[in-house]
């Protein structure tokens, strides 16, 4: 049999038993590499470790890093109470609100299970005492948490910049309007589930300051972070790994000096769990790595790639189809791994067809976010049930119109490029 | 500071590596933008650093059921087949990392008694960098274990046995 096939069947095979994706894509592409004698020593050794040993990547662990700091000095809970005196008495406003934080947390985190989580812990218990059913409030923070990754900072930018040699700054601000629109129909579609099932609007339990302007004052450290993320790569200060040191040291004073929140012992707590979350990414971009090599190596994408140019000349065409590959894929994958499995696919595409990297690289990024949220696996769906202590199929019912209005998102930034390019030069 | 005792050898060794990887990025960033220069030869350190953690969290994730998995078939499974299934799952992963060490050691191997290559920045052998890798996948296949047996554990407490937290926990 071609080796091509084997490496796809082994890693298909391998998944469907429920073996992690990492070791799936790790122990197809060893096989083949192994029994194909392509050069065990020299190949398996140097992918895994280049893949890991690349400076852009290293804006990874900062940025988890920093999103774990500010997680632990309650900045969501800030946000979640500004959030509410604007719009918590309307219908649904918990449910607004949690999606609003969401978005908004994605300016701070780069990943959709670290948003899940951050704002999951705030707003899930406090939405089902004002009467929403668990599996909807995990639901709704779980598919607004999708667009942590196409709001900047994103993992999944930096590892498609990565991946494609494209700008990950100006992905970043590519994606800022995209993430809004996608946001914007996510906020549409939990307003209108919530007023057809009467949950009233309501206030979060007050523990701490009644104006508006002293809330404010409180969150001040969360609303600052994105302004210094962000702002210092768009203004051409900051590559983004510098962007996220700067954003770890921004944490740690903020933590320290501002709000008191940060022990010795939470400092080592945040860099564990850090090195934990930036390891299960890298694992997989490391095993992805080498994976990809191999399909190269024995002509998959090849022929994936030459099969997909010949489908279509029409660049709308090709992002839509490209696009619901992406969503079939994200229902059984994380997003990291279909990057790899899919983007080297894509490149001889994108330049084929001479598709705008930017615009094309966005709606990649939208498809696969919201993948984060499809079952049966979705990283965002994992990390809420796991919140809530509900069954993953309850709270993935519950997401199906919430992912249906993301979709819409999807269609209407991959029909208008300009939405991507609004920002950029 | 009693607290401080409750982290395990692997769980320091990353919390120190990643805590020296952002100091040692955050004064080059600070050295480039206030004195206008910066300290090339870090990177070298960083990125080693970089793979020590990831191999040492990777193993920890293990422990924590952290890994994206798809779990919809196996829930399905038998039980004493899934537990099987599961066992599978482990030795391959730790066949992974087996396969890593042997590949760096013969790297290792090779090095020393062929080429003798130094480490471009700091001029170090290469094998420096490659030996805490051996240490970094025992302390890993170690978490490896503990959570293959929490798993199997899982499995036979009667429950339906699904696992609910197989995404990042909080």
């Amino acid at each position: 049999m071609n080796p091509a096939v084997w490496l796809f069947v082994i890693f298909a095979g391998l998944l469907a038993l429920g073996v992690p994706v990492a070791v799936s894509l790790g122990v197809a592409a060893v096989g083949v590499v192994w029994s194909y004698q392509l050069g065990m020593d020299a190949v398996v050794a140097q992918n895994f470790y280049a893949s890991i040993k690349s400076f852009p990547l290293l804006a990874i662990p900062f940025f988890v890093l920093a999103g774990v700091i500010l997680k632990r000095a309650r900045l969501a809970d800030r946000l979640v109470r500004v959030f509410s005196m604007l719009v918590g008495r309307i219908h649904g406003g918990l449910a607004v609100v949690g999606v609003l934080t969401a978005i908004f947390w994605g300016a701070i985190s780069g990943s959709g299970p670290a948003t899940t989580a951050a704002v999951g812990v705030v707003l899930i218990g406090a939405m089902q005492r004002a009467g929403y059913s668990a599996p909807f409030a995990a639901a709704a923070i779980a598919c607004s948490a999708d667009l942590s990754i196409v709001i900047p900072p994103s993992i999944a930018f930096i590892i498609y910049g990565n991946l494609t040699s494209t700008s990950v700054s100006t992905l970043f601000i590519a994606g800022i309007v995209p993430g809004m629109v996608m946001g914007g129909f996510m906020l549409l579609a939990v307003y209108l589930i919530s007023r057809r099932r009467g949950y009233r609007g309501s206030l979060v339990e007050e523990g701490g300051s009644t104006s508006l302007l002293r809330a404010l004052g409180e969150a001040s450290g969360a609303i600052l972070a994105p302004v210094i993320i962000l702002g210092g790569i768009y203004a051409g200060i900051f590559t983004p790994t510098e962007a996220a040191v700067v954003a770890v040291a921004y944490s740690i004073l903020v933590s320290v000096v501002f709000y008191r929140s940060l022990t010795l012992e939470g400092l080592v707590e945040s860099l564990v769990e850090a090195s934990v979350l930036t390891a299960m990414i890298m694992f997989i971009v490391a095993w992805a790595g080498l994976f990809s090599w191999t399909g190269s190596v024995t002509g998959l994408i090849d022929s994936v790639a030459s099969w997909l140019i010949g489908a279509t000349d029409n660049p709308y065409a090709m992002v839509l189809m490209v696009a619901v590959l992406v969503l079939a894929l994200g229902m059984v994958m994380d997003p990291i791994s279909i990057m790899y499995l899919v983007v080297p696919i894509l490149v001889p595409v994108i330049q084929r067809l001479d598709l705008q990297p930017i615009w094309f690289g966005v709606t990649f990024v939208s498809a696969l976010a919201i993948g984060q949220a499809t079952p049966p696996v979705g990283v965002n769906l994992f990390t809420a049930a796991g919140l809530v202590d509900e069954p993953v199929d309850v709270i993935a019912r519950e997401a199906l119109p919430l992912v249906a209005a993301a979709v819409i998102g999807l269609v209407v930034i991959a029909l208008w490029p300009s939405l991507s390019l609004l920002l950029t030069d | 500071m009693a607290s401080m005792r409750r982290f395990a050898l692997d769980e320091w060794l990353c919390a120190v590596l990643l805590a020296l990887m952002t100091a040692i990025a955050f004064v080059n960033v600070l050295g480039r933008y206030l004195f206008g220069y910066s300290l090339a030869f870090t990177e070298e350190l960083t990125l080693n650093f970089f793979v020590y953690v990831v191999l040492l969290g990777a193993g920890i994730g293990y422990e924590r059921m952290v890994h994206p998995r798809f779990t919809t078939l196996l829930d399905r499974l038998p039980r004493r087949l899934r537990g099987g299934v599961i066992v599978l799952s482990y030795l391959l992963g730790a066949g992974l990392f087996l396969v890593l060490v042997w590949v760096t050691a013969l790297n290792v191997y090779i090095d020393v008694t062929l080429f003798h290559t130094h480490s471009p920045a700091l001029g170090l052998p290469v094998w420096v960098y490659d030996a805490p890798i051996g240490v970094c996948v025992l302390l890993a296949l170690r978490r490896m274990w503990r959570g293959m047996r929490r798993e199997l554990a899982l499995l036979g407490d009667g429950g339906d046995g699904r696992r609910r937290d197989a995404g990042a926990r909080p």
